[in-house]
């Protein structure tokens, strides 16, 4: 387990682990707000500001580099379907492959934005103790009184402990089962067979465990829980976080885009680039 | 509280995590183009397996942690304005076929007839939900809308939908015999 660190807690004592839970959990809407544009400026932005956050933590990043390995991946498959399902356009960089410009352009963008949103999930798990996320998430659900709040909570850190479980778990069987060459199988419902049924067994023991120990440690329903007000201090980090989301969908990121499709047209039609290059010097 | 009420939440809790992580998992097939992500064959094994009740439960914690901002919907999205995107409808569509799903794979004697039935109807109400929204929201004609957001899908349905029947035998047994062993 201890190899492994994505959606895992890590205790310590940096700024981010002192953050306010709630405010952390704000934060991580406002990211994901901020993220749905894929305009560069603003996944520029948050790629400096999640990449100081991560700094902050003082996690150890070969570790967490690692962990992304296996996710890149499944970014690689996004963005190659992004790349080659918009041939629609005529612009063609390679002329033997169907890829087109528009359809690289939105690829990248959007394998950057999933890199990011990846990110930012991991980071948030990464410095939140699950205990202080159920207590966060029943603050958030007071002003809705008929939703079971305590029983959602509940679920919710349950969630975020079962991710990296069933990562680990998955893994492990993928490892087991490539020791006996079950890589090799063509048969698609073969593939899921093996490696769904013996992760889901696995697990089932595991969410055994927690459901004994959930109740013999004494889970009411019933307890009240009651949070101090959040300090202003903790609130300033939401300011500037508002500031990049803003930032990010200003007409600032037009200009910036023109740029940005300057820089392209290289790629487009690189003669007529170089020759009005000329021209201009 | 009685324990096999906190085994379920627990169970559920499990479920929605197999969700989340489905977003990720992909895998290639012959048939068709498009890789078949194997999210919607387990929210149709929450279905199948919890119940309508349990089923629906864990479909909605999965999108409330999609609501508040990881990275576990399709495609490796998250965040509350998805919900509003055109692939919102597929999001409600989802908790709609664990509890249809459920209610109709839920009873005394459980056949394979009946789990069939179920995984179809659930496919269904997915759709039933997802293409209409996507038609509404990205403002397109019933024609385009069809297949920009059901006609890809459908061989890899057919699988997801033959495999959830197929695992769901498998499990079953696996499931009740955890909840009728360990419960005092």
């Amino acid at each position: 387990m201890a190899d492994r660190l994505a959606f895992h807690y890590l205790p310590g004592d940096s700024l981010l682990h002192r953050w306010d839970a709630r405010c952390k959990l704000a934060a991580l809407l406002l990211i994901t707000f901020g993220l749905l544009h894929t305009r560069p400026l603003s996944l520029a932005l948050f790629t400096i500001l999640l990449l100081w956050g991560f700094r902050l933590t003082h996690a150890p990043l070969r570790t967490l580099l690692l962990d992304m390995k296996s996710w890149s991946l499944f970014l690689l498959m996004i963005f190659l379907l992004q790349a080659l399902s918009l041939s629609q356009g005529e612009m063609r960089p390679l002329p033997p492959l169907p890829v087109t410009v528009e359809g690289v352009e939105t690829g990248a963008l959007g394998c950057w934005r999933l890199g990011l949103m990846l990110s930012a999930g991991m980071l948030f798990t990464l410095v939140t103790r699950p205990q202080e996320m159920r207590e966060a998430i029943l603050w958030f659900l007071r002003p809705f009184p008929f939703l079971p709040a305590q029983r959602i909570a509940l679920m919710f850190s349950l969630v975020m402990r079962f991710l990296p479980l069933l990562l680990d778990e998955a893994e492990r069987v993928r490892t087991a089962s490539r020791a006996r060459l079950g890589h090799l199988r063509k048969n698609p419902f073969t593939r899921i067979k093996v490696l769904i049924v013996p992760v889901f067994r696995r697990s089932l023991l595991r969410a055994d465990d927690f459901a004994l120990a959930l109740v013999s440690r004494g889970y009411k329903e019933d307890l009240h829980v009651s949070l101090p007000g959040i300090a202003w201090l903790h609130l300033s980090p939401l300011l500037l976080l508002l500031v990049v989301v803003f930032l990010g969908s200003m007409p600032l990121s037009q200009v910036f885009r023109t740029e940005w499709s300057a820089f392209l047209d290289f790629f487009r039609y690189p003669v007529e680039w170089v020759t009005q290059s000329q021209n201009r010097l | 509280m009685l324990f096999k009420d906190i085994q379920l939440t627990v169970y559920a809790s499990l479920f929605a995590a197999l969700i989340a992580l489905g977003a990720y998992l992909a895998v290639p097939i012959p048939i068709s183009p498009v890789p078949i992500i194997l999210q919607n064959l387990f929210v149709l094994l929450a279905g199948l397996l919890l119940g309508p009740r349990w089923g629906f439960a864990s479909v909605g914690i999965y999108l409330f942690a999609g609501a508040v901002g990881l990275p576990v919907f399709t495609g490796g999205k998250g965040g509350l304005a998805h919900f509003l995107g055109p692939t919102g409808g597929y999001l409600l569509g989802f908790a709609a076929c664990a509890f249809v799903t459920g209610s109709i794979a839920h009873s005394t004697d459980t056949n394979r007839v009946r789990d069939t039935l179920a995984v179809l109807a659930g496919v269904v109400i997915t759709y039933a939900f997802g293409v209409p929204w996507l038609k509404i929201s990205a403002s397109m004609s019933w024609e385009k809308a069809l297949f920009a957001g059901m006609l890809p899908f459908l061989p890899g349905d057919a699988v997801k939908a033959v495999s959830a029947v197929i695992l769901c035998r498998t499990l079953r047994p696996v499931l009740l015999r955890r909840i009728q062993t360990v419960a005092p």
